[in-house]
Order: C-alpha cells, then structure tokens, then sequence
C-alpha cells in the first residue's frame, strides 16, 4: 500500500475543505468561540488539537480490533485523556508560556467533539496509517477556521495581529474605532456563520 | 452458546445455535449463508471487558505518573521563573530573556520575610515559597530596588476576577505611601478584555500614585475609566467592568492589609515598624521613638558572637534572605550560612 494512496490523499485533504470538521460537520465549535479573541492562542490550539487527534486516531486504530465494544467510548475518552494530560506536561516543561497562554483550554481538548467524532467514525474502522492522516487533517481543517476567525477578530476587535499594531495611529487619529464587539464570544458564531457562507456559496454541492 | 452467521445476499448478520435453512432476514439459501469465526477470544465477554478496563487504566495511571515525575523539576524551574519575573515586572523590570530572569532577581531583591496579619515575623520563612492561595493569613514581603534604583517593598496580592482568581505584586515605598510598579496577572479571564489587565498598559497607570486617602487608611483601587475622582483611583478596562472591580478590590483589602501588618497605618511611633521586616535600619528609621530600633540592626546578639569567633558575621536579622547555604566558610561561630560569612 502506497503511504499516499489516493484513498489516503482524501482522508488527508478532505477534511480541509469539503470535509471540514468545524464547517461541514459543525463540529468543535464550543472552543472555536472561546480560544479566536487572539490569534495566537487560536494557532497554538490549532496546534494542540492536531496533534492529539493524529496520536489518538493512531492509538485508538492500533487497538482497535482488542476494544471491547461496550466500553469503546470510554477506552477513547482515556486515550485522549492520557494524550492531553501529556502534551499538557510537556507544554508546561519546554513551552511554558503557551501553556500558561492557553490555562483551561488545553484539558478541554478531551471534550473536543472534533476527536470523539474521527475516533468512532473513522480510526475504529480503518488502519492506523489513513486513520493518521485522517487526524493530522481534520486538525488542520479546524486550525484554519479557527485562524481565519482569529485574525478578523484580533484585527477588527484590537488593531493588532500576534500582538503587533497592525492598523496605523493615522487611522485613529482619523476617527477609527476597535469594534468591542468582536472581543465578544458570540462575534466568533457570527463569524463562524460568515465562513460557511462564503464556503457554501463556493461548493454548491454542499447545499 | 449461539454462533454467528453473516448472509452475503442482504450483508446481514445474525445468531443461531447451528447453520439455518434459510436467512431469517431475507430469506435467501444456504449457499450464502456463512458462519462468523471469531478470532481468538470474545471481545464481548465480561470477563475480557473488566481485564481489558482494569489493565488500560493502571498502564495509562503508570504512563502519567512517569511523565509526571520526570518533568517535575522542569516544570518547577518554569514556574519559579515565572514568578520571578512578574515579581521582577512589578519593580519595572519587564522583559527580560529567560535566562537573564534569576541573576536580575537576586540583584533587586534583597531580602524576604512572611509576616502574620498581626505583624509578627514568622522566623525562617521565604516570601518566595508562600503560594498565592496562602495569601492573607502570611503576607509576604520583599525588599527590594526598584529598575531606577529606589527602596521598595514588593507586596504581593490575591483576589477574585470574574471568572477565576487574580493575582499581582505592587511594588511600594518602604514607607507604604507610594506605588512603585504593579504587575496582575489572572486565572481565566475573558482575552482581549479582563484579560488586558496581564498587560504592561493598563499596569503602568499605577506607577507614582498615593496609595493612602486623607484619612490615612488605603484608598488605592481602579474605577470605571473616565470617573476617577482622586489620584488613588485607577482608570479600568474599558468591557471588563467585574475584572476591574475585582483588582480594585483586591489592591484596597491586599494593601490594607500590609498597612496594619506592616504599621504603617498605626499612628507614629508605633513599636512594631522596626520589628516589621527584620528590623532594617530604612524600617526603624520610619518610626521614631520605637523601643526595638538599637536592637534592630546594631544590637544584634549574634552579630557580636559570630565576630568574636572570627568570621566575618554580618548581621544574619539583615541578611538571611540572602543567604547561601551552600557553601560554610567553616570558621568557629559560623552557622554555615555564606553570605552571612561576608563572602
């Protein structure tokens, strides 16, 4: 079997387009809106959560003929837990201002629907290597949406990307003002809505 | 025990004791219809399901307790970097590397020490190691310079956001009239509003501002922006009314209560002052009449019986914040502290 066989080409792609986790299955919103004020903590969760849904889509498609199939959902939940707890550790160990960064939002990766979703749709039925990829997909289908909301809100809420002034003095000068709005969570929904338009209108199959 | 069948004419599977006529589902014959073998043990089985629970939960348990130990020390070193350099950040000392974040530490500050909310010393304990959850029944205290050079005391604060606990360190005059420097820091609030206290901006509004009202008790907090009144009164976040609130409350009930550990807000004179930090000569010089300021610094009895024996003793009451107890210059009458061996 090629490493990328065309089959393994689309677990890979798909999710970032006519598959995407956060705008076609809709699902990991809950942390879309919590982590997108900023961009930074938006492309270090993008990260995070990438990571760990390739590992546990690896572990989970390894044992996943041993699984006993009344506790499945639970073997899953530790799996993941045990992956957060680690990344967790080792943030605090070699990257400790990300994870102080991201305080709560790293153990809320265990209750990502985004991973609950590919371990039971897709590494409990499918070998460890397209289940990999599968992971490392729909995690960077989730990071894109959530870079694309980061980067309006921070521009539009705060003038500032990654932390730099990015609107010039001029234009306050001039009688530009931040939208306080978008620093609110439910700009990020809106916003959220905002790119499933714009993706449906797009791929009209879709619809 | 039933065995399993699968049809291959409508895919489904089902159970029976031994090969059926027909499928029961669609009907079809025997031809397709084939037994299920199961491979090796039953995955269903109680038995495998409670083995298989039990042994994923104590390798995960072993895993996690190994990570955990191993990083330990890394983390710890992380998170007395950090507080250092928030410590560092109230007395103006911001962005510093690192690696350059001890050295500058041991620099300023110059000596700790806990107190009781009575103003009584607490005898061998760091400020470094009270947590901020202790907060309140110890109050911590560091003696320091400030970037520009000035005597201040760093004083550490706790309280509550709107979502999760607050921290933060004022930097003030020994004399507790002025703030030097603040830095706050928080659990969970809200990015890109109640999170804005975390920032240098909003921090710095504090620098150079009374923190006593015309009454003498502390009036120092932060208000709604645009309505301060009096210089004690910080403007807050604009959209993170309750954060602000919570650090306006946290500064005035925190600070008042190292005024009456401390005695600054008793009237002049009192005898506490220069017990309060160790009896520095900058504390006992604040109170005039006070009983205990010969003792304070000149007068200490150790002083005298650690140069008779020949070391270099400085005063431990001054120094024990400093000291090293790695090294002993091993003379007679040497505790075995160094830095107390004027080394």
């Amino acid at each position: 079997m090629a490493l990328l066989s065309k089959a393994n080409q689309e677990a890979l792609v798909g999710p970032l387009n006519l598959n995407n986790p956060v705008v076609v299955q809709v699902l990991g919103i809950c942390s879309a809106l919590a982590v997108t004020a900023q961009l930074e903590p938006a492309i270090v969760m993008g990260l995070s959560v990438t990571i760990i849904t390739a590992f546990s889509n690896l572990i989970i498609s390894i044992i996943r003929n041993t699984i006993p199939n009344r506790i499945r959902i639970i073997v899953q939940l530790v799996v993941v837990a045990a992956l957060v707890t680690i990344v967790s550790q080792v943030l605090k160990a070699f990257a400790y201002d990300v994870s102080v960064q991201l305080s709560v939002y790293v153990g809320l990766i265990i209750t990502n629907c985004i991973l609950m979703g590919r371990l039971e749709a897709f590494a409990m039925m499918n070998k460890p290597w397209p289940s990999f990829l599968d992971g490392i997909g729909n995690g960077i289908g989730y990071a894109i949406i959530l870079i694309i909301v980061g980067f309006v809100r921070e521009l539009l809420g705060a003038g500032t990307l990654l932390g730099f002034q990015v609107i010039p003095q001029w234009c306050y000068d001039h009688g530009y003002v931040n939208n306080g709005m978008m620093t609110m969570p439910a700009m990020s929904l809106i916003i959220v809505g905002c790119v499933i338009w714009a993706h449906r209108a797009y791929n009209k199959d879709l619809v | 025990m039933a065995k399993k069948f699968i049809c291959s004419q409508c895919g489904q599977t089902f159970e029976a004791a031994s090969m059926p006529d027909k499928c029961p589902i669609c009907g079809a014959d025997t031809s397709h219809i084939k037994e299920v073998k199961s491979k090796g043990i039953n995955t269903n089985s109680n038995a495998y399901t409670i083995c298989y629970a039990v042994v994923m939960v104590v390798l995960v348990a072993f895993l996690l307790a190994f990570v955990s130990e191993s990083l330990k020390d890394k983390q710890k070193a992380n998170v007395d970097i950090d507080k250092k350099s928030q410590i560092l950040a109230s007395l103006n000392v911001r962005g510093l590397a690192k690696s350059e974040v001890g050295t500058k530490y041991d620099e300023l500050i110059e000596e700790t020490c806990v107190l009781t909310p009575d103003g009584q010393r607490i005898d061998g304990a760091d400020a470094f190691d009270v947590e901020t959850k202790e907060i309140g029944e110890k109050l911590p205290v560091y003696k320091a310079k400030t970037a520009e050079g000035a005597d201040a005391l760093v004083l550490p604060l706790k309280g509550r956001g709107l979502w999760g606990g607050l921290w933060g360190y004022v930097a003030v005059t020994p004399d507790l009239q002025k703030v030097l420097g603040a830095y706050f820091d928080h659990e969970s609030e809200t990015a890109g509003l109640g999170a804005l206290i975390k920032e240098e901006k909003f921090q710095s509004q504090f620098a150079n501002r009374p923190v006593m009202g015309a009454d003498g008790k502390v009036a120092l907090t932060v208000v709604k922006k645009g309505a301060s009144e009096a210089d004690t009164q910080v403007d807050g976040v604009t959209g993170a009314t309750l954060t602000s609130k919570g650090v306006g409350e946290m500064v005035l009930t925190g600070l008042q209560q190292y005024a009456n550990a401390l005695g600054a807000a008793k009237p002049a004179g009192c005898p506490e002052a220069g017990k309060a930090c160790g009896g520095c000569p900058e504390k006992a010089a604040g109170c005039g009449n006070c009983p205990e300021a010969d003792k304070a610094c000149g007068g200490c009895p150790e002083k005298e019986a650690a140069q008779a024996d020949g070391c270099q003793h400085k005063n431990p009451c001054c120094q024990s914040g400093k000291c090293d107890k790695s090294g002993a210059c091993g003379k007679p009458g040497c505790d075995g502290e160094k830095a107390c061996c004027g080394q």
